[in-house]
């Protein structure tokens, strides 16, 4: 094993994290670069500093959750409950931050992470009609209008309220 | 601005995994967003055709109406034709509108399977409704259908089937034969539930010796089985029993199990089952709820977690399950055998985490009541109590 207790990230645009390795095992593709020793130098990351540095910081909250989760303090509780509200909010209302982290989860193996903006993503189209769902995200409807005919005939079931 | 389309260029696992968290419909009506998304809904490893058939079974003609409607208000023609789309309605045939509603939704069921079958892709879960026996040869396209989700490497299933008014006719036994045969090849099943389905005990060994990664079982108002016996289930973990049909001929009267590696069981409504037996090192939670006519329990398992009894009789008991119980009786009337038999099967608790007793006033005896009631008290040491006398209405709560 490796001798430091910390990994250093270089983000995309050469920006260096230093995190404890104890933080950054929650995700699996540095896991296995501690475990094969491969963790010694810096790690370089095709994500953004901004992005990353959001991951980081996520990774402290739930390693700092899951460390806590044994005592019963009342007001750390509210404390981290109240991180993941703020979390919540700036990831739904920012979609390039959204994006950029489901990518960075993904490619870096963080399946808690991964759900929570898969679930965050879910709960954007939820409620919405097709043309609301094309306008929040820019989808550009690509259909001809027999094409999108035909796909509305193949669902009919889903478009009757 | 950003007028970047970011959510399409996320790779497509992603984007099936935002998608599991849709319902059914929500899921359909993304595949009109784009080409992209319809290829991605397409493609989606779920497939769950509840919604899509209680819509074609009942809501279909209502929504071709409205949608006729909404064409025929840019028709000059509207009023004329209208009239005689609503006399066409008013005098369809309810039995050639069921046979067409019923073909729509096996052509559904068709193409979306095939489509599955011919892109090789993978099924992860295949969700089957409520299915009637006498629907259009239902079966032999279940039967297509099963085949071809397993032939897509299918890990999870749900099948419901809903026995008409000859409920136990030859058909049905037929169809649950062929669907244990098909089940030959469900070796690497999971997760099974039965949900209305006839079944009987020979097809439960069966099915349990062919199923030999199942985990987890849920019958959900089955009929045909008498006696539930089956000691061959290597894996399986968890298992659930939910009976809500009248008949008391064909439920599970009786349940003998040495199920090596069961973790959890759970019987609920079921009315018929009278005795229950079980002996095993690995249950942790063992819930019996309303079942009403159960007579005898016999329980033994050590390595009990959580035991909960609520809104059964009184049994006659033999337990060997050291952990917290949660008991919940109603409608008690505390005379002398139930007393006794209330205190023998308290006290062969030695933790009773709460006790909720109903009882049932009856006049003149209010203070006997009482002194059962501080006996009790003195045989299973509750932590809580909660004790609800039906017609004065008065809860008198304990906590130790």
């Amino acid at each position: 094993m490796a001798t430091t207790s910390t990994v250093k990230l270089r983000s995309g645009d050469n920006e260096v994290f230093e995190v404890e390795k104890q933080v950054m095992i929650q995700s699996g593709t540095i896991r296995n670069m501690i475990e094969d020793d491969a963790a010694d130098g810096e790690i370089p990351l095709q994500i953004s500093s901004r992005n990353l540095a959001k991951v980081v910081e996520w990774c402290k909250c739930m390693q700092h959750r899951d460390r806590n989760n044994n005592n019963d303090n009342k007001e750390e509780e509210e404390e981290e409950e109240e991180w993941e509200k703020k979390f919540d909010e700036e990831v739904s209302e920012d979609k390039d931050l959204h994006f950029g982290l489901l990518l960075a989860a993904n490619y870096l193996e963080i399946p808690a992470l991964l759900h929570r903006l898969c679930q965050l993503a879910a709960d954007i189209v939820k409620g919405k009609t097709p043309e609301e769902i094309r306008r929040t995200f820019n989808i550009k409807k690509d259909f001809t209008p027999e094409e999108e005919e035909a796909v509305m005939d193949e669902h009919g079931w889903a478009f009757h309220d | 601005m950003d007028a970047m389309d970011r959510i399409s260029e996320l790779p497509t696992p992603i984007i099936h995994h935002m998608m599991s968290y849709l319902d059914a419909k929500e899921l359909a009506r993304t595949s009109i967003l784009s080409k992209r998304w319809n290829g991605l809904s397409i493609a989606f490893p779920v497939l769950d055709f509840a919604l899509p058939y209680s819509f074609h079974m009942n809501l279909y003609y209502d929504w071709y109406l409205r949608r006729r409607r909404r064409i025929l208000e840019i028709d000059e023609w509207e009023t004329y034709e209208w009239e005689i789309d609503e006399y066409e309605w008013e005098t369809y045939e309810w039995e050639t509108d069921k046979s067409v509603r019923i073909k729509e939704f096996i052509k559904f069921v068709d193409a979306s399977l095939l489509q599955f079958h011919e892109l090789k892709l993978c099924i992860q879960k295949l969700r089957l409704p409520i299915i009637r026996n006498e629907d259009e040869g239902m079966f032999s396209h279940v039967d297509k259908w099963i085949e071809l989700a397993v032939r897509n490497g299918v890990k999870e299933r749900e099948i419901g089937v809903m026995p008409g008014e000859n409920a136990y006719s030859l058909p049905e036994t037929i169809y649950s034969a062929k669907l244990l045969t098909s089940l030959e090849h469900l070796n690497s099943l999971k997760k099974l539930t039965l949900y209305e389905v006839y079944i009987n005990e020979q097809m439960v060994q069966k099915l349990i010796s062919e199923c030999l990664s199942l985990e987890d079982l849920c019958f959900y108002c089955c009929s045909g089985l008498k006696i539930l016996s089956v000691s061959q289930a290597r894996n399986l973990k968890n298992m659930t029993i939910v009976s809500e049909w009248p008949s008391e001929h064909y439920e599970v009267q009786e349940f003998i199990s040495n199920f090596p590696l069961l973790e959890d069981l759970s019987i609920n409504w079921c009315r018929s089952l009278k005795r229950f037996k079980i002996i095993s090192n690995r249950l942790k939670h063992l819930i019996f709820r309303y079942c009403w006519n159960l007579k005898a329990i016999e329980v033994d398992t050590p390595n009990l977690l959580s035991f909960i009894y609520k809104c059964n009789p009184i049994p006659i008991i033999s337990m060997n399950a050291p952990c917290p119980w949660k008991v919940r009786c109603r409608r008690v009337i505390l005379d002398k055998r139930c007393y006794s038999r209330l205190k023998q099967f308290l006290g062969a608790s030695n933790r009773i985490e709460s006790l909720t007793i109903t009882l049932m006033e009856r006049i003149g005896s209010k203070l006997r009541k009482w002194s059962y009631l501080c006996i009790i008290f003195l045989i299973c040491y509750p932590k809580t109590l909660r004790v609800h006398i039906e017609t004065g209405n008065t809860d008198l709560e304990f906590v130790e």
